[in-house]
């Protein structure tokens, strides 16, 4: 009995344990060289930051993640959007699929200084920012799905003379889901990464632009309370995605 | 005999245009696509209705490009071998320690998660951490760019060499192969695919991690002549610049692509 449980706890106990193993490593490295605080602060240290400095924190988290989320669901409208619409005309799809797979290779961080010069240096730039880099995986799983539909199911379809719209509907979009949610976990880190890229860049307010200000003030413990509050983020917003896959599989009945 | 050597040789012939066919079938429609879109860009432009300084007529792009080739290539050079250094510091280090922790389950089950945690983490906002530490210059980007390219490429490592099916491990178990003879053989070669793709969204890591590098000290390379040019509203040689990057990522993705095709035929024809 108790060899079995201790089996089952093993997944939990192991990571926890070296995580907390190597945030004790950290802490015993700074007390023990003495390192300033400027240059490494331990994990103590970022804890009073981020018990200090919470308002602040929180007051710069609320623009990041209303960018992120707004620019991830427009990324999810446009890629879904695009790729059903693709999937009408097979016309289109070869003109445009493998035009949009090539844009897709290229740095697309790089474009970000492009969209400042475009929209200006208000949200508007880092909701471009976040939307054009989270489209991207988004558009290519939503294809990928659409294609991987079973065939004879399709063709049964059509046996049963039903619409392409219909067909869509009930066959492909369903059959497309595992896909589609593998893109958009894709889609929700990098929308964050583009937020905090477009805010590094130019912005008066967000946790990059927090960041940002911080290391020109050297209060490095600072920024790595910033960047923790922005873990939580990244992992919520993920979680966010695995809850609605969930969902979506338990309402499919399966 | 030259009858059925004929008619092969026909079938052959036939077999060559229809490949030919379906080429063009392929690549004319994108290619329309792509010339009337950048013809519409270019008449928007000549026409006024896009202004020079938002987006400049792609031939605009293109004689900006040439005239400032020397100054743009320069510039390419610390990105390119930036990317090249690490990608490549990236690949060893990623193999070596998901390796090193695939050895023990138990080593394994510890670090897996955090390693993931590590890959799901915006790691990005940890660039002027890494400015603070190692300073400003080209080792800095480099170091940067080595730490988010590292974790996709030993996530695919852990996961690949747990891909072998279990039939093989047994069997190897059964003949008491040694383990390191049973990493080499079986393991390994089970886990590339794993490792290439790892290492395909490692390369564009890399370069990101460069690029962003040189945004934010802004004293070298591509991504300081795209900031630059933002600010001074400069698009055409912003676009320029931005082509050029995407020259410096098509080649290295293409290098691992050849990489790949060579590594697996090299496994597959032992």
């Amino acid at each position: 009995m108790l060899a079995v449980a201790v089996d089952r706890l093993r997944p939990i106990v192991l990571p926890t344990a070296f995580g907390a193993g190597l945030l004790l490593l950290w802490q015993a490295t700074v007390v023990v060289f003495d390192y300033p605080k400027v240059i490494l602060p331990a994990p103590s240290d970022i804890a009073l930051a981020l018990h200090a400095d919470l308002p602040v924190i929180w007051q710069q988290a609320i623009p990041t993640v209303r960018d992120t989320l707004a620019g991830f669901a427009l990324a999810t409208v446009l890629g879904v959007g695009l790729a059903s619409l693709l999937s009408f005309s097979r016309l289109l799809r070869d003109a445009l699929y493998p035009l949009i797979v090539v844009i897709q290779l290229v740095p697309k961080i790089a474009w970000t200084p492009l969209f400042i010069v475009w929209v200006g240096i208000g949200w508007q730039s880092r909701l471009t920012v976040a939307t054009f880099i989270a489209f991207f995986p988004i558009f290519i799983a939503m294809m990928a799905g659409l294609e991987a539909t079973d065939r004879s199911l399709v063709r049964l379809c059509r046996g049963l003379t039903a619409t392409p719209g219909r067909t869509f509907w009930l066959v492909r979009l369903p059959a497309s889901m595992p896909y589609l949610f593998s893109g958009l976990k894709i889609a929700i880190t990098l929308a964050v990464i583009g937020v905090i890229v477009a805010e590094f860049i130019s912005s008066s307010e967000g946790l990059g632009f927090l960041i940002l200000k911080s290391a020109a003030l050297l209060r490095t413990d600072l920024i790595l309370a910033a960047i923790a509050v922005l873990c939580v983020i990244g992992l919520a917003s993920y979680g966010l995605v695995h809850a609605g896959e969930l969902a979506v599989r338990r309402w499919q009945g399966g | 005999m030259t009858d059925i050597g004929l008619r092969l040789a026909r079938v052959e012939s036939l077999d060559l245009s229809a490949l030919g066919r379906t080429a063009l079938r392929l690549a004319a429609p994108p290619l329309v696509a792509a010339l009337l879109l950048l013809g519409s860009w270019e008449a928007l432009s000549r026409t006024g209705v896009l202004s020079k300084r938002l987006l400049p007529a792609p031939s605009l792009v293109f004689d900006t490009l040439v005239r400032s080739i020397g100054v743009l290539l320069e510039q390419a050079q610390p990105t390119f071998w930036g990317a090249v250094l690490g990608i490549l510091l990236a690949a060893a280090l990623g193999i070596v320690l998901g390796a090193a922790v695939s050895y023990s389950r138990t080593l394994m089950q510890a670090v897996y998660p955090t390693v993931v945690f590590f890959q799901l983490i915006p790691k990005v906002a940890l660039a002027p951490v890494f400015l603070l530490w190692f300073g400003t210059g080209f080792g800095a980007n480099v170091i940067f760019s080595v730490f988010i390219a590292f974790f996709p490429v030993m996530v695919a490592t852990i996961a690949g060499l747990q891909a072998a099916p279990p039939a093989y491990e047994r069997l190897c178990r059964s003949l008491m192969m040694p383990k390191w003879q049973m990493f080499l053989t079986v393991r390994f070669p089970f886990a590339l695919p794993h490792i290439f793709n790892g290492l395909r969204i490692g390369v564009t890591f890399a370069v990101i991690g460069v690029v962003l590098g040189e945004f934010i000290t802004a004293q070298t390379g591509l991504g300081y002549i795209i900031l630059f040019s933002a600010n001074n509203f400069e698009t055409a040689l912003l676009l320029a610049a931005i082509l050029l990057l995407c020259g410096v990522g098509v080649v290295l993705f293409a290098f691992f692509l050849a990489l790949e095709t060579i590594v697996m035929r090299i496994y597959d024809s032992r």
